[in-house]
C-alpha cells in the first residue's frame, strides 16, 4: 500500500512536470503570436465617459489613471514603428487621453501629456496629432483646469504648428493670468497678439499688465514691452502706406519722405525707441534703428509648408 | 439597554472578530494593494502621488466596505445560522442591546482598519518622497463614514435574512448607494411627473454614498469645502441610526426558532 501511495505521488510529479513543460512549449508560441500593444485592447473602453463614469462607483480618478497608464505604454512602446502603427497608435492614445480627461475633467497631467506626446514630426515635413492635442487641450481651457502649462501648451500648439495667431495670443494671456505662470508669459501674449496683428489688444493686455506688475523689473519689461507695441503700430501703418502706394504707382517708394510727400502717409510721431524710421525700398517693409520689431522669431522657418494633422 | 452588557457585547465581538482569518487576509490584501501602487505609479510619466494616492483609496474602500458587508452579516446572521445567538439571548439581554453591541464592536475594528490601511498609505506616500495630504486624509475619513453606514446596512438586512441574500443586498446598496445622485439627475430630466416624484422619493430614502466621496478631491489635490466632513459625519450618524432603529425593530419581532 505505501508503495503503491509513493509511486502514485511520484507519477503525479511526473505528470506536473510533463504539463509544466508542455506549458513552456505553448508559451513560447504565444509569446511570438502576441499582437502589439495597442492590438491587446489598449484602448478606450467602447461605453462613453459620460456612461462610464457612474459606473466607476466613485472611483473615477482611479479610472482615470488606469487609461492614462495605458496610454502611456502605448506612447513609450513608439520606437522602431512603421507608418502605419505610428498611425494607429496615435489614434488610440488619443482616444485614450480624451478618455482620461472625459472620465477626470481635473486631470492635469492627462491633458498636458496629450500637448506633449500626440503632436509628432516626420521626415516628410508632416505634423500627425496636432489637432487631436488641440482639441483636448481647448477641454481643459473650455472647462478652466487651472494650471497654465494647459492654455499655454494650447497657445504654442496654435501658434507654431496652425498659425492661428490671435487665439494663441489669447490663450498664453490666460496661462499668464493663471498662478504660478512664469513672469514672460504675458510678454509671450503680447508679442503673439501683435504678429497676428491685433495691436489694440496686445496694448490694452501689456497695459494692463503693468499696472499689476508685482516689481520694479516686471514694470519696467512691461513699459519696454508697451514701447515695442506702440513702435510695432506706426511701423504698420507705414507700411500699409506703402502697399498702398504700390498699387497706385506700380512701384515701392524709395523712401519715407517719398511716401510722406505723396501723401500716403500722415505726419508719424517719432519712434518710441528713440530710434529713426527707415523703409526698405526694395520690399516695402518698414523698421526703426533704435529696436528689433515685435515678431514671433522663427516661426516662418519652422511651420512653413508642414502638413498638420 | 445596560451600558455594561453594552460593552460586554461590543469587546466580545472585538475580540471574535480580531480572531477572523477574513479580516486579517482582506487587510493584507490591501496593505500590498497600497504597496503595489509605488510600483505602478512607476509606469506613469507624473502625478506619481496622484496614483499612490488614488490606488491606495480605492483600496480603503473596496477592502473596508467587503469587511462591512461580510463581517457585518456574520455578527448577526451567521450567530443565528449557526445558533450561537440563543446562549447570548437566554441571558437578561435585549435583542437591542445585543444588535448594538454587535455593531459597535464591529465598528471599532472597521474604523481601527481604515486607520492602518492610511497609515500604510501614509508610508509609501512617505517611500515614494510625498506626503499625505489633507484631502486624502479627510477622504479616507469619509470612507470610515461610508462604512458606518455600510456595516448598520449589512447587520439591518443580517436581522431578518440569510446571510448570503443579506450580503447580496447589502452590496447591491452600495453601489446603488454610489449612483443615486446620477438616478436623481435622469430623474430631474424626465417629463413624467410620476418618474420625477419617484425618483425623488428613491434619492431620499436611500444614502447617498457619493456623499462620503472626497478621493477626486484627493486625486486632484483640491481643497475641502469647510464644514463638509462634519456634516457628512452627522449625516453618517443620523443614516446609520435610522438602520440600526429599524433593525432592532424587526429583529425584536423576528422568530429564531
Amino acid at each position: 500500500m505505501g508503495r503503491l501511495v509513493k509511486r502514485s505521488g511520484l507519477l503525479l510529479f511526473a505528470g506536473a512536470a510533463l504539463a509544466w513543460g508542455a506549458a513552456t512549449a505553448a508559451r513560447g508560441r504565444c509569446e511570438a503570436l502576441r499582437p502589439s500593444v495597442a492590438d491587446q485592447g489598449l484602448t478606450a473602453p467602447p461605453i462613453p465617459a459620460e456612461v462610464a463614469r457612474p459606473f466607476t462607483f466613485g472611483m473615477r480618478s482611479a479610472a482615470a489613471d488606469a487609461t492614462f497608464i495605458e496610454a502611456i505604454q502605448i506612447f513609450g512602446a513608439r520606437r522602431g514603428q512603421t507608418p502605419a502603427e505610428a498611425l494607429r497608435d496615435d489614434a488610440a492614445t488619443a482616444q485614450l487621453l480624451n478618455y482620461t480627461t472625459d472620465l477626470d475633467e481635473r486631470f492635469a497631467d492627462g491633458y498636458w501629456l496629450a500637448g506633449t506626446a500626440l503632436p509628432r514630426h516626420t521626415i516628410d515635413n508632416k505634423a500627425y496629432g496636432v489637432l487631436a492635442a488641440e482639441s483636448i487641450l481647448a477641454k481643459a481651457v473650455r472647462l478652466k483646469v487651472p494650471d497654465w502649462r494647459l492654455p499655454f501648451m494650447l497657445g504654442f500648439i496654435q501658434s507654431y504648428y496652425l498659425g492661428h495667431m490671435a487665439e494663441a495670443s489669447a490663450n498664453v494671456a490666460l496661462a499668464a493670468s493663471l498662478p504660478s505662470a512664469p513672469k514672460y508669459l504675458g510678454l509671450l501674449a503680447t508679442r503673439l497678439a501683435a504678429d497676428a496683428g491685433e495691436m489694440r489688444t496686445a496694448e490694452v493686455m501689456a497695459e494692463t499688465m503693468a499696472q499689476s506688475a508685482a516689481d520694479d523689473d516686471a514694470r519696467a519689461d512691461w513699459a519696454r514691452r508697451l514701447q515695442e507695441i506702440k513702435l510695432e503700430r506706426q511701423l504698420r501703418r507705414i507700411e500699409t502706406a506703402a502697399r498702398s502706394f504700390k498699387e497706385r504707382t506700380g512701384a515701392w517708394p524709395q523712401s519715407l519722405d517719398t511716401l510722406v510727400r505723396a501723401g500716403g502717409l500722415a505726419a508719424l510721431p517719432p519712434p518710441p525707441d528713440g530710434g529713426a524710421y527707415r523703409l526698405d525700398p526694395k520690399t516695402g517693409e518698414a523698421s526703426s534703428t533704435g529696436s528689433k520689431r515685435l515678431r514671433v522669431r522663427g516661426r516662418y522657418q519652422t511651420q512653413a509648408g508642414m502638413e498638420v494633422h | 439597554m445596560s451600558a455594561a452588557v453594552l460593552i460586554a457585547i461590543a469587546g466580545n465581538t472585538v475580540r471574535e472578530l480580531v480572531r477572523s482569518k477574513l479580516l486579517y487576509n482582506l487587510l493584507l490584501f490591501a496593505v500590498l494593494l497600497i504597496a503595489g501602487s509605488l510600483f505602478v505609479s512607476q509606469l506613469s510619466v507624473g502625478d506619481f502621488d496622484r496614483i499612490i494616492i488614488d490606488l491606495g483609496l480605492v483600496a480603503i474602500e473596496l477592502v473596508s466596505t467587503l469587511l462591512a458587508v461580510l463581517i457585518g452579516v456574520s455578527v448577526v446572521a451567521g450567530e443565528i445560522e449557526r445558533r450561537t445567538i440563543f446562549p447570548t439571548l437566554a441571558k437578561p439581554i435585549s435583542r437591542a442591546t445585543f444588535l448594538v453591541g454587535r455593531f459597535a464592536g464591529l465598528y471599532a475594528i472597521l474604523a481601527l482598519n481604515v486607520l492602518i490601511m492610511l497609515g500604510a498609505l501614509a508610508l509609501v506616500l512617505r517611500l515614494a518622497g510625498f506626503e499625505l495630504t489633507s484631502t486624502a486624509a479627510a477622504a479616507a475619513l469619509l470612507i470610515a463614514f461610508e462604512v458606518a453606514v455600510l456595516a448598520a446596512m449589512a447587520i439591518l438586512f443580517a436581522s431578518f435574512s440569510t446571510p448570503i441574500l443579506a450580503s447580496a443586498f447589502s452590496f447591491s446598496f452600495f453601489l446603488i448607494g454610489h449612483l443615486l445622485a446620477h438616478v436623481r439627475a435622469y430623474g430631474d430630466r424626465s417629463k413624467s411627473d410620476a418618474a420625477r416624484a419617484l425618483t425623488a422619493a428613491i434619492y431620499r430614502a436611500l444614502p447617498d454614498l457619493e456623499l462620503f466621496n472626497l478621493k477626486w478631491h484627493a486625486a486632484n489635490k483640491l481643497p475641502v469645502p469647510p464644514g463638509f466632513v462634519s456634516s457628512a459625519a452627522l449625516y453618517a450618524a443620523l443614516y446609520a441610526s435610522a438602520l440600526l432603529l429599524l433593525a432592532i425593530a424587526i429583529f425584536n419581532r423576528r422568530d429564531l426558532k
